[in-house]
C-alpha cells in the first residue's frame, strides 16, 4: 500500500510537471497575448506595446521565464497576476473551497440519489418503476445544465426562496445561509450525475446478479437480501467508484456553467476570466490545484479497489 | 391625543372644546326663557367654560409633557443608535448599517487606475472611490471637482487648476498639487498604453504651490479638459494619494465611497465616506454593495427574490420581459450602439466597396429587428451632440440598394467575398451581424461572419487584421473621439485621406464657439469618403430597480460612465 502511495505521488508530480510546461507553451501559441488584452481595444503604438512587453517580462524568452515561474511555484509562490496584480495563490485560496464543496455535496448527492435507485432497477429489472427511472434517468442526462440551471434558478428565485440566493457566503462564516447558496447549483448537478450513477449501477448489478458466485451464495442458502447488497453489490460497485472518481475531478475544474448561473465566485469562474485575459500565470496554478484534485480522487479509487474486491488484493 | 376630564371620562381634546360650545349655544337658546334661568344659564356656561378652559390649560401642560417625554425618547434612541454602532464596531459586524444591494455584470479586475483601460470593469470602484480634477457632464458641459476652477492659457498651450481645499484623502491625508503631480507622473510612467496615449499632448505637471497645479502641453489643445474629465480616461486623470504604497491591493481616494472589500466573482462593498468634502451630495445609506452577477436570467431571479435592488440587463429582450411588471421602474435612455469598421487594408480599400457597405446597411432594420423597435438609426455621434449632423444629412448614410449595386457594378466588384470579424461576447450578438450579412447580401456583396474569442478578435482590430469589424461604443464627453481614427484599427487618413488631418486638428483647437462646425466638417469629410467607420443606431439601455426597495436611481450615467452618479442617487424607499 504504501509502495502504491509513493508510486502515485511520484507519478503525480510528474503528471503535473508536464501539465504546467503544456499550458506554459500552448499560452504562448494562442492568438493574444496579455499585454494586448490590458491595452485594450485602444491599441498602442508599436513602440508603446514593446516597452509594455518589457515592463511585463514578455519580451524574455519562454525557457527563462518558466524557469523562473517553476523556481517559485516549486517555493509555493505562485506570483501576482500580471492582469490584477493580486496574489493569484491567495485567489485560488479563496476560490479552491467553493468549486470543491460543491463539487463533495454534488456527488455526495448523485451517489445518495442514484446507487439505491440503480440497484432498484437492477433487482426489478422491467418493472414500471424501472422504466420510470430509466425515463426520467435520460431526460435528466439530456437537458444540459445551462437550461436545467437556469430553471432552478427561475424556479427557486419564485417558489423556495428559503433554498435560493444570489450570493455566496461561506460554510464557516454562515452554515444555513451557505445551504441557501448551494442547495440548488448542486441539485442542478447531482441530478444529472445520479442520472449516470443510476444507469452504470443498473447495469453492473444486473452482470453482477448474473455470476456463478451469485448462484452459489443462494445455492448454500444465503438470504435473498444478502446476496443482492452484500455480493452482488460490492460487485457491482467497482465501475460506479471509478465512474464517480472521474465525474468528482472533472467537476471541481469543470463548475463554470453552474458557477456562472448561481454567481458562485469558484475556480471554474475564475479559470475562464483568466484565460479570456490570457493571464496564463493564474491558468496554471487553477490547472495544477485541478490536477491535484483528479489526482487524489483517482488515487483514493485506487485504494478502494481492493476493499471492494477481494481479488485486487492478491494482484497487489 | 386624549385628554382626562373630571372623574374618569376620557374625551379627545376637539370633543372637549365642541362640547363646550354646544353647551354654550344650548344655554344662548334656552334664554328664551326667563331671567333667573338666563343668569342661572349663564352662570352654567360660564362654569363650564372655566371647566373647558381648564381642561385646555391641563391639556396643554399635557403637551408639553408629551413633548417633553418625546425629546427624551428621541435622545434615548440616539444614545442606543450611538451604542450600537459602537457594539458592532466592537464586534467588527455590520449591525443596523442601512445597506442597498444592487447587481453589475462586470468583475473589477484591478484596484489600480494605471492599469483601467476604461469602461464597465473599471467603473463601479473607480468612480466611486477615486475623483478628477473637473468631470463632464452628460449635457457635454465640464463641472468643478477637485479643481475649484480652471483657465487656459491664451496661447492654449497649458491649463491651470485651482484645488479644492480641505479634501482628505481616505487615509487622512490632505490633497496638494503634490498628489495632482504624483497620480499623473504615475500613470503615464507605469499605465498600460491605453493610460499613457491619453497623456501624449501632456509636457509636464508644475505646482505653483499647494493648490495650484499646472498642466502644460507639447501641442496646442482646446480639448485636453474633457481628456481628464472623462470618466472612460481614469486610468491617467484619477487623484491619488502619494502617500499610499499598496494602490493594487487597497485603493485609496478622495470620492464619496471608501473602499471595503472585494471577493472576485462575488461582491464589491463600498461604505459612504462621512468626511466627504462635499456631505450634501451624499446619500441616505451607509454600505453600498455591488453583486457580480453575470447572466440576465440570473440578475432577474436575484431582482424577483428581493436579493438586489437594482440590475443592468443586456438584453433587449430581458428589459421588454419586465416592462409590464408594476412592481418595478425600467430607466433607459439610448446609449449604446456599434460602429462598423473597414480596415482601409486589403480588400476594402477601395472607397467605392466600403461606400457601397455604408449605402447597403439597413439600419432600420437593426432597430426593428434586433432591438425589437428600442432602437434609432444614427451616426457615430451620440443623438445628444446636438450640432452633429443627423444620419439624413451625411452622404452615404441613407439606405439606398440601387445605387449600392450600381457602385459594386461599375466597378467590378461582383463576386467580393469580405469577412467580417467581431467578438463571441456581450453585448455583441449574433444576430445584429446576421441582419447586416442579409443586408449586404441584396447588395451582391457576401460577408462572411468570423465571431471570435475577445482576446482573438482585440489584436486583430488593433493591427487592421480584418476586412470589416465592429466596436461597440456609446456617449463621448469629448466629442473629438466620435470621428477620430484610432491608430492601428484602420489604415492611417496619411495613407486613405490626407487632408483630414488639417480638419481633425482644426477640431481639437477650436474653441466651444467654434467646435460645432469643426465637428461638422470632419463628419461631412469622413462620410464622403466613407472613412474611418459607420454608425449603425442607438440602442436603450438602463437600469430596472424594485419599487419597494428604491424610489430613485438616476441612469444619466449610462451616457457619461461615470457610475457615481447612480450609486449617489440610490435612494432607498421607504
Amino acid at each position: 500500500m504504501i509502495l502504491l502511495l509513493g508510486r502515485r505521488l511520484l507519478e503525480a508530480v510528474g503528471v503535473l510537471f508536464v501539465l504546467s510546461v503544456l499550458i506554459y507553451t500552448i499560452g504562448t501559441l494562442v492568438p493574444g497575448d496579455i499585454a494586448q488584452q490590458m491595452t485594450g481595444i485602444e491599441g498602442a503604438t508599436p513602440e508603446r506595446m514593446a516597452e509594455f512587453r518589457e515592463r511585463l517580462g514578455l519580451d524574455r524568452p519562454l525557457l527563462v521565464r518558466y524557469a523562473d515561474w517553476l523556481g517559485d511555484a516549486v517555493r509555493g509562490d505562485f506570483g501576482v497576476s500580471l492582469f490584477s496584480e493580486r496574489d493569484i495563490g491567495a485567489d485560488i485560496r479563496a476560490q479552491f473551497p467553493v468549486s470543491f464543496e460543491i463539487a463533495v455535496v454534488s456527488v455526495m448527492l448523485a451517489v445518495i440519489i442514484g446507487i439505491p435507485l440503480g440497484v432498484y432497477g437492477a433487482v426489478h429489472t422491467g418493472s414500471i418503476l424501472d422504466r420510470l427511472l430509466r425515463g426520467l434517468s435520460l431526460i435528466f442526462f439530456s437537458v444540459p445544465t445551462f437550461v436545467s440551471g437556469v430553471l432552478f434558478v427561475w424556479f427557486g428565485s419564485m417558489f423556495l426562496k428559503p433554498f435560493y440566493t444570489s450570493y455566496y457566503i461561506p460554510f464557516t462564516e454562515d452554515p444555513l445561509a451557505n445551504l441557501r447558496a448551494i442547495s440548488l447549483p448542486c441539485l442542478a448537478i447531482a441530478l444529472p450525475a445520479s442520472a449516470s450513477i443510476i444507469q452504470m449501477t443498473r447495469s453492473t448489478m444486473i452482470s453482477s446478479l448474473q455470476e456463478p458466485f451469485i448462484d452459489t451464495a443462494r445455492v448454500k442458502g444465503v438470504r435473498e437480501t444478502r446476496v443482492r447488497y452484500l455480493h452482488a453489490l460490492r460487485d457491482a460497485l467497482g465501475p460506479v467508484v471509478t465512474l464517480i472518481g472521474l465525474m468528482f475531478g472533472a467537476l471541481v475544474g469543470g463548475l463554470i456553467i453552474v458557477e456562472q448561473i448561481f454567481n458562485l465566485p469558484g475556480l471554474g469562474r475564475g479559470v475562464l476570466v483568466a484565460i479570456g485575459q490570457r493571464d496564463f500565470p493564474y491558468v496554471i496554478a487553477a490547472s495544477l490545484a485541478i490536477a491535484t484534485v483528479y489526482i487524489a480522487a483517482n488515487l483514493v479509487v485506487d485504494f478502494l479497489y481492493p476493499i471492494l474486491d477481494p481479488r485486487q488484493r492478491d494482484q497487489e | 391625543m386624549i385628554f382626562q376630564i373630571g372623574g374618569g371620562i376620557s374625551m379627545p381634546r376637539p370633543m372637549l372644546t365642541l362640547s363646550a360650545s354646544l353647551l354654550s349655544l344650548a344655554l344662548v337658546a334656552g334664554a328664551c326663557g326667563d331671567d333667573s334661568e338666563l343668569i342661572a344659564a349663564q352662570e352654567e356656561a360660564a362654569a363650564a367654560q372655566g371647566a373647558a378652559a381648564a381642561a385646555q390649560g391641563e391639556a396643554a401642560a399635557a403637551q408639553e409633557e408629551a413633548a417633553a417625554a418625546q425629546e427624551e425618547a428621541a435622545a434615548a434612541q440616539e444614545e442606543a443608535a450611538a451604542a450600537k454602532e459602537a457594539a458592532a464596531a466592537a464586534a467588527g459586524s455590520d449591525v443596523d448599517l442601512r445597506e442597498v444591494v444592487v447587481s453589475e455584470k462586470a468583475e473589477v479586475y484591478n484596484f489600480d487606475p494605471k492599469n483601467s483601460a476604461g469602461g464597465e470593469f473599471d467603473a463601479p470602484l473607480f468612480t466611486s472611490v477615486f475623483e478628477t480634477l473637473v468631470r463632464t457632464t452628460p449635457s457635454g458641459l465640464v463641472e468643478p471637482l477637485l479643481a475649484e476652477s480652471w483657465s487656459m492659457a491664451d496661447d492654449k498651450m497649458s491649463y491651470t487648476f485651482n484645488l479644492r481645499q480641505g479634501v482628505k484623502f481616505h487615509n487622512g491625508e490632505s490633497l496638494t498639487c503634490a498628489d495632482v503631480k504624483y497620480s499623473v507622473d504615475r500613470a503615464v510612467s507605469d499605465g498600460i498604453p491605453m493610460v499613457q496615449q491619453r497623456a501624449d499632448n501632456l509636457a509636464e505637471i508644475t505646482c505653483t504651490d499647494d493648490y495650484t497645479a499646472v498642466y502644460h502641453m507639447v501641442e496646442p489643445d482646446t480639448t485636453f479638459v474633457y481628456t481628464i474629465g472623462d470618466s472612460t480616461g481614469l486610468g491617467f486623470s484619477s487623484i491619488l494619494t502619494s502617500t499610499n504604497s499598496a494602490q493594487g491591493t487597497s485603493p485609496v481616494g478622495t470620492g464619496p465611497f471608501t473602499f471595503v472589500s472585494y471577493v472576485p466573482g462575488s461582491a464589491l462593498v463600498l461604505d459612504v465616506n462621512r468626511d466627504y468634502w462635499n456631505p450634501s451630495a451624499l446619500p441616505d445609506y451607509d454600505r453600498l454593495q455591488v453583486r457580480i452577477i453575470k447572466e440576465d436570467a440570473s440578475m432577474v431571479a436575484a431582482l424577483r427574490a428581493g436579493e438586489v435592488a437594482l440590475i443592468h440587463p443586456t438584453s433587449a429582450a430581458t428589459t421588454a420581459g419586465l416592462r409590464g411588471d408594476g412592481s418595478v421602474t425600467i430607466d433607459d435612455i439610448p446609449t449604446r450602439t456599434f460602429w462598423i469598421h473597414a480596415s482601409k487594408v486589403g480588400k476594402t480599400r477601395d472607397d467605392n466597396l466600403v461606400k457601397a457597405l455604408w449605402l447597403c446597411m439597413d439600419r432600420q432594420a437593426l432597430a426593428d429587428v434586433v432591438y425589437m423597435g428600442e432602437a434609432v438609426p444614427w451616426s457615430t455621434a451620440h443623438p445628444l451632440v446636438e450640432y452633429a449632423l443627423k444620419p439624413e444629412e451625411l452622404p452615404n448614410y441613407t439606405r439606398d440598394v440601387a445605387a449600392g449595386k450600381k457602385l459594386i457594378a461599375d466597378n467590378g466588384l461582383e463576386g467580393t467575398q469580405l469577412d467580417f470579424v467581431y467578438p463571441t461576447r456581450a453585448p455583441y450578438e449574433d444576430v445584429f451581424f446576421e441582419v447586416l450579412q442579409a443586408s449586404w447580401a441584396e447588395c451582391g456583396i457576401e460577408v462572411q461572419l468570423s465571431p471570435v474569442e475577445q482576446a482573438v478578435w482585440i489584436p486583430k482590430l488593433i493591427n487592421a487584421d480584418y476586412d470589416l469589424s465592429s466596436t461597440d461604443q456609446g456617449w463621448y464627453s469629448n466629442p473629438y473621439r466620435y470621428v477620430l481614427p484610432r491608430t492601428g484599427w484602420q489604415a492611417m487618413p496619411d495613407e486613405i485621406l490626407p487632408e483630414l488631418i488639417p480638419a481633425l486638428a482644426a477640431l481639437a483647437e477650436a474653441t466651444p464657439e467654434e467646435r460645432p462646425e469643426a465637428f461638422r466638417a470632419v463628419q461631412m469629410m469622413e462620410a464622403e469618403n466613407a472613412y474611418p467607420y459607420s454608425g449603425t443606431v442607438y440602442t436603450n439601455t438602463g437600469h430596472i430597480y424594485r419599487n419597494d426597495l428604491l424610489s430613485n436611481a438616476d441612469h444619466s450615467w449610462y451616457l457619461t460612465g461615470d457610475k457615481r452618479v447612480l450609486y449617489l442617487s440610490l435612494t432607498p424607499a421607504d
